[in-house]
């Protein structure tokens, strides 16, 4: 059950566009049961039950991290800003700040040749990362997210199925899927989410008696002249969000819960959004998009230009310890191979440095990162040149990426949602899963 | 002798013949045709506009318009030029120039004071400023952006002729003053002044003072504005009443509509009343009975300005004995300030209004919201705003209903316009026709690329991207038909003959070569019944909860409940100048409006079963809820500007300013898509988190005329939890009218009742006085804290630090806006003129009060 969703009735108009289009279906499927449903049936289908999207916002360098090249000046001459070092999977490189992913390197899988046309644009390309999509005039895009809780819903009752760490933006959101299609946000592992953590200043004595004056009026209103089914939908809401306030959901907030040298493992703000993330999974929440935006660590985050590159490292370390633990304890709690791992970012950057030393933007290729998620890791996908500026072999475009994730929980890329107007819109733009990741 | 008196005759003697001065004025002068260049070495050439300031304080400016009304932009750069006569008394002074933009200031012809031109370069790499030093102890601190400069003077005692000049709009910022002006303080002192001819304009430059003067200015040009508009388009308006005459005369040559009786004992308030009354009598069913007039009060005042009324408000109509107090109320709130800006969340949906205030890129608009909420305060005939929209002239950027015209990263964007007109003015869903044939509708994907040369005023070409694969499961599916193959150039011509042909009357049309203002008059043509028929529809659904005809947005060939009503309406609409505010009144006056709810009519019907026997149960719009908890807290909204660039450095295009709302249709998407701290604006987001909850759009990249309203969980959690209401409409802060209230009031019980009819526009029952009676009276007699003394609002002003697009990307940026975002987690801060114990209690009250389902929907 999603509670976003109480009422999770389907809109009369909706249904009668269901039932019709599966009618008018029926006798057109019997006679083309042929090319199109034999692609569907050799889809792979993954046993992943979960999803933790890490965004690198800013577009990290993945000549810089994952995709290591040979060494540049920082001035003239292009190339990695750091040596590279060995990994658990032979062969394969990546920079001296992931030494600890580097070895456990084989849970992970990385794509090194995503690539997309939006360049100079955070947001454009952001979005594109989230819904798969361009923008449309006519269609808002639901963010991957948003589709994966629409497809899947939650694990448990009283769970919300999608969670945000990071800023709430349309790009996150449910689009055309609506409201109750959305997440939760938090911008402070802290503070908790929005909405739903009983202020800090308020202590229980107070709140018991607010949700008792509250009662009163309930009680009246409701039993009175607000009898309505409008009114009652919105007060069942209220009790139901009052039983997320308090319930187990709220609980798996309570990082200082977890040992200590646990947290420190994890590291520092990301690492604890992340620790919150394997909570949250054991809480049965499905996708949950970590954002990494420690800008005061650089002050650009990933997007490295000018002054931002001359701690990038920071940020490359930070991601290290948080992703390595991750992996490691969501594999000792037998939760990584239904666990995803998605690491995406807007963009990559080019080899060549700015007048200060740091980096452009770059969409011709650049790196995604899967780990666990019941996939077979331990390899690296696609092939770049020697200063990864174009793509040699197997590229992957963003709507593979997603149909990759899509596969790996179980989705059918290729099915169709329905928007505001009914109209069929497939889950991805004609993407195809990655099939090497599939055993 | 009167300082005043004295002043004029000095300025009389020393101005010879010069009128201008001796009304006291600051002559400002607009010079546009000025190089854009940071550079001072130009002849200005003659000013194109002028008018008068009081003072030598410069932050806000009338708006210039066009011949037809809409806001139009000046040309930019230009030379913002200020004269003025100044007396200062005799012996030193210290004279202090500000500015955002290079200015310099003359003394008669003599330059004594200048600032420079900012750095466009800001790539957001920038220190943050250290908060500024002050020259003075109270002096207002310098803003984001902004220089100064200093130089003594020595006075004479006599009159001098100060020149401010400044070049505004350079490479394509935007054109704002900031806090622009000249002030002075004699020597030895630190009183710093606004230099201004009369002695009471001299404004103090302190942090409340000066903020009190930008609002003020802000406000007269405001006002101006409304007399400058109609000057501007005397013209346009006989063009109207022309186009409005004519309206009349059709209406006349149509035969009349029958006004049906009905039964005996039938309540008919008006002639609504027969349309539906008929229908009812005809089922068999009876009415429900009238609400009571605080129920009524709430719902009209909802309705017609999209808050609840105050609690004045609600003591004086409760005591009103007056038979015709209803109607008294409905015209009161008709002209009410509040019925634009209730206006302006309707049509930003409609119309998908869609502005970004950073780099905005995903399907985005200019701010054209200005624009709509000019025409409702202007009460402008639909038929005019209408053909505004599609003419898409005047300010892309600020405003004018050119920002219609934008859409960013849309490869076809009149095509997407074209739908959204259709949408809204005719009741026609064609977004399906963008890429193939409608499959449920009657529309070819050339009406849709017809309508769009319209606007594009040339062929329209078919792109890639306005197709499907012809090997879609889609087409194989459900029959689709792609009849235009990309590439395809489709002409400019009205597809839909079957509701007016282009016979125009002599007069309409003053480009028949325009298509896109033939199509605007064809939209618009009184024989065009769709469109009248499509906005009172609108406007039915919007205060019975459902439309004649449903969707109001889609009704092309479907039949509504009441086809007379809806002729009837129509008519009234087309006869009376396109008057929105006339149907409305018909509308609200009826008993059909003013009925109870009743729960069957919450749940809906097919047209046929439609009758309209009581009022159905709507919740609040986002807008509506989120604005009356800030009236009924007597607070402002107190949060950030919409603006990423505070500081005034980068291009218009890419970073606009909405300004500080007030209003929360004035809000737009926080567009923290990069996810930076440091972009983050905490205070508004807590309120845009509630207004997204309760399903308001932050980005309206499609048309959109009914929200999901279906109940989430989020939606009590944030009213429950959010800061809005915890810190915020529930704290009693010394910024807000429940302090004032709470210390004034003789006994617990009248405190209850005055929170009941803020909050509720009702008296509590027995029960409920009895429970919160309960709850306030301990420690009421004492509530007033001993410490007493105010302190500042938290929210008063801007932080010291700013930080701004410039130095977004430095770290110390990143660690200002978290703690930022601490602070405002804390909300407002409690008053300390209550004992808290006491305080806590009365929030408590406030709390449940706001949380009350009762608070959410119309009643």
């Amino acid at each position: 059950m999603n509670p976003l969703d109480p009422s999770a009735v389907v809109s009369r108009r909706r249904f009668l566009a269901q039932a019709g289009a599966a009618v008018s279906l029926a006798p057109s499927l019997a006679s083309s049961l042929g090319a199109a449903e034999v692609a569907k049936a050799a889809l792979p289908k993954g046993k992943a039950e979960h999803c933790i999207f890490v965004w690198l916002g800013g577009g990290a360098s993945h000549v810089d991290t994952f995709d290591p090249k040979r060494m540049g000046d920082g001035k003239k001459v292009a190339g990695s800003a750091y040596p590279s070092i060995d990994t658990a999977i032979p062969g394969v490189k990546v920079t001296e700040h992931l030494k600890n992913c580097a070895g456990v390197l084989d849970r992970f899988a990385l794509v090194r040749t995503l690539n997309h046309d939006v360049i100079d644009e955070h947001a454009a390309a952001v979005n594109r990362l989230h819904t798969g999509r361009p923008t449309s005039g006519s269609v808002i895009y639901p963010s991957i997210g948003s589709i994966v809780a629409h497809e899947r819903g939650s694990l448990a009752e009283g769970v919300p199925a999608y969670v945000v760490m990071g800023y709430p933006n349309v790009t996150r959101g449910p689009g055309f899927l609506g409201a109750r299609h959305g997440y939760l946000y938090l911008t402070d592992t802290d503070a908790g989410p929005a909405g739903l953590r009983r202020p800090e200043d308020l202590d229980p004595r107070r709140a018991a008696n607010r949700e008792k004056l509250l009662g009163t009026l309930r009680e009246d209103y409701v039993g009175g002249r607000g009898g309505d089914k409008p009114v009652r939908d919105y007060d069942a809401a209220m009790g139901e969000s009052f039983k997320l306030g308090k319930g187990d959901f709220m609980k798996a907030f309570q990082l200082d819960r977890e040992p200590a040298s646990l947290r420190q493992a994890y590291g520092g703000e990301f690492g604890q959004r992340c620790l919150l993330a394997r909570r949250l999974v054991q809480t049965g929440v499905r996708f949950m998009e970590v954002a990494f935006n420690l800008n005061f660590l650089n002050g650009t985050g990933w997007d490295t230009h000018n002054e931002g590159h001359k701690n990038q490292h920071l940020l490359i370390r930070d991601l290290d310890q948080a992703l390595a633990t991750l992996v490691i304890d969501l594999e000792k709690n037998k939760l990584l191979d239904k666990t995803l791992i998605v690491v995406a970012t807007e963009f990559g950057r080019p080899p060549e440095f700015d007048g200060q030393g740091g980096r452009g933007h770059q969409s011709k290729t650049f790196s995604g990162v899967f780990a666990g998620g019941g996939l077979k890791t331990g390899q690296a996908i696609g092939t770049t040149d020697d200063l990864g500026k174009t793509i040699v072999d197997r590229p992957v475009s963003v709507p593979d990426f997603h149909a990759t994730i899509h596969c790996a929980l179980g989705i059918n890329p290729s099915k169709s949602l329905y928007d505001d107007q009914d109209r069929p819109v497939p889950i991805t733009d004609r993407g195809s899963p990655i099939a090497s990741l599939f055993a | 002798m009167p300082h005043n008196l004295r002043f004029i005759l000095l300025a009389l003697a020393v101005s010879l013949g010069s009128f201008v001065s001796v009304r006291a004025a600051v002559k400002v002068e607009i010079v546009e045709g000025i190089p854009d260049e940071t550079s001072w070495k130009f002849t200005a050439g003659t000013p194109i506009e002028s008018y008068d300031e009081r003072s030598f304080g410069f932050t806000a400016m009338p708006t210039r318009y066009s011949p037809r009304g809409v806001k139009v932009d000046r040309g930019m750069p230009f030379l913002y030029r200020a004269t003025g006569t100044i007396t200062l008394p005799v012996g030193g002074h210290r004279l202090l120039l500000r500015s955002r933009t290079g200015s310099r200031l003359f003394i008669d012809g003599q330059q004594v004071l200048a600032t420079r031109f900012p750095d466009f370069r800001a790539d957001g790499h920038e220190e943050v400023p250290d908060a500024p030093l002050a020259l003075a102890p109270d002096l207002r601190y310098l803003r984001p952006g902004h220089f100064e400069s200093l130089t003594n003077f020595v006075s004479d005692g006599k009159p001098h002729t100060f020149t401010l000049e400044a070049i505004v709009g350079l490479k394509t910022r935007r054109p704002e003053l900031g806090e622009m002006g000249v002030s002075s303080a004699p020597a030895g002192s630190d009183d710093f002044r606004l230099l201004a001819p009369l002695e009471h304009d001299r404004v103090r430059m302190t942090e409340d003072e000066f903020e009190g003067f930008i609002a003020e200015r802000s406000d007269t040009w405001r006002r101006a504005d409304v007399t400058r508009r109609h000057e501007a388009a005397q013209q346009e308006e006989v063009y109207w009443k022309g186009r409005h005459e004519g309206a009349r005369e059709h209406v006349a040559t149509l035969p009349r509509i029958q006004i049906p009786k009905v039964a005996v004992g039938t309540p008919v308030f008006n002639a609504v009343d027969n349309f539906i009354g008929a229908k009812l009598g005809k089922a068999g069913v009876k009415p429900a009975a009238l609400t009571d007039d605080a129920a009524f009060l709430r719902r009209a005042t909802l309705d017609l300005t999209g808050v609840i009324p105050t609690g004045a408000e609600a003591a004086t109509f409760a005591a009103d004995k007056g038979l015709d107090r209803r109607a008294q109320a409905i015209d009161r709130l008709l002209t009410s300030p509040s019925w634009a800006d209730h206006w302006v969340g309707y049509w930003q949906d409609v119309l998908a209004e869609n502005p970004g205030i950073l780099k905005p890129m995903l399907n985005n608009t200019g701010p054209f919201r200005w624009w709509i909420h000019e025409a409702f305060s202007d009460n402008r005939a639909m038929d005019r705003f209408a053909t505004e929209l599609v003419m898409m002239e005047g300010s892309v950027h600020y405003g004018g209903p050119g920002g219609f015209g934008v859409a960013t990263e849309n490869d076809v964007p009149m095509a997407q316009k074209a739908q959204i007109v259709a949408q809204a003015f005719l009741g026609m869903q064609m977004s399906c026709a963008r890429c193939h044939d409608a499959p449920h509708h009657d529309f070819k994907q050339k009406d849709l690329f017809s309508l769009a040369a319209m606007l594009r005023r040339q062929p329209q070409a078919v792109p890639l991207t306005s197709s499907i694969p012809t090997n879609s499961h889609i087409i194989i599916g459900r029959k689709v038909k792609v009849t235009l193959p990309p590439g395809s150039k489709v002409a400019p011509a009205w597809p839909f003959a079957e509701l007016v042909d282009e016979k125009f009357p002599d007069g309409v049309l003053r480009d028949a070569g325009d298509s896109r203002e033939r199509l605007a008059a064809l939209l618009t043509d009184p024989r065009n019944d769709r469109f009248a028929k499509v906005l009172v529809n609108r406007l039915w659904k919007r205060y019975f909860g459902w439309g004649l005809v449903d969707p109001v947005d889609d009704i092309d060939g479907r039949t509504p409940s009441h086809p007379e009503l809806l002729d009837y309406l129509a008519r009234e609409l087309v006869s009376h100048d396109y008057d929105l505010r006339h149907v409305t009144r018909l509308v609200l006056n009826s008993h059909a409006y003013q009925r109870e709810i009743r729960a069957d009519a919450s749940e809906e019907q097919p047209p046929e079963k439609r009758l309209f026997a009581a009022q159905s149960r709507r919740r609040l719009s986002a807008e509506q809820l989120v604005d009356s908890m800030f009236v009924a807290a007597g607070k402002s909204m107190g949060v950030e500007e919409m603006n990423m660039d505070v500081d005034g450095r980068r291009p218009v295009k890419e970073f606009n300013n909405l300004g500080v709302p007030t209003r929360s249709w004035q809000f737009t998407s926080l567009s923290n898509e990069r996810d930076r701290p440091a972009l983050s604006l905490p205070r508004a987001q807590s309120v845009v988190d509630a207004l997204v909850g309760f399903g308001w759009r932050e980005s309206r990249q499609g048309a959109m005329t009914v929200r999901d309203d279906v109940a989430n969980v989020i939606q009590p959690a944030t009213v429950g939890n959010g800061t809005l209401v915890h810190g915020r409409i529930a704290r009693l802060s010394d910024d807000g009218a429940l302090v004032d209230l709470a210390l004034g009031e003789r006994s617990p019980e009248a405190f209850v009742q005055d929170v009941f009819l803020r909050f509720l526009s009702r008296p509590p029952t027995a029960k409920e006085r009895g429970v919160f009676v309960d709850l306030i009276r301990p420690g009421f007699d004492d509530r007033r804290s001993p410490e007493a003394g105010q302190l500042a609002p938290r929210n008063s002003s801007a932080p010291l630090r700013a930080v701004s697009w410039s130095n977004h990307l430095n770290p110390e940026a990143t660690r200002l806006k978290q703690d930022q975002e601490r602070q405002a987690r804390l909300g407002d801060l409690p008053t300390r003129r209550l004992r808290p114990e006491w305080r806590e209690r009365a929030e408590d009250m406030v709390w449940s009060l706001v949380n009350s389902p009762e608070f959410v929907f119309v009643p």
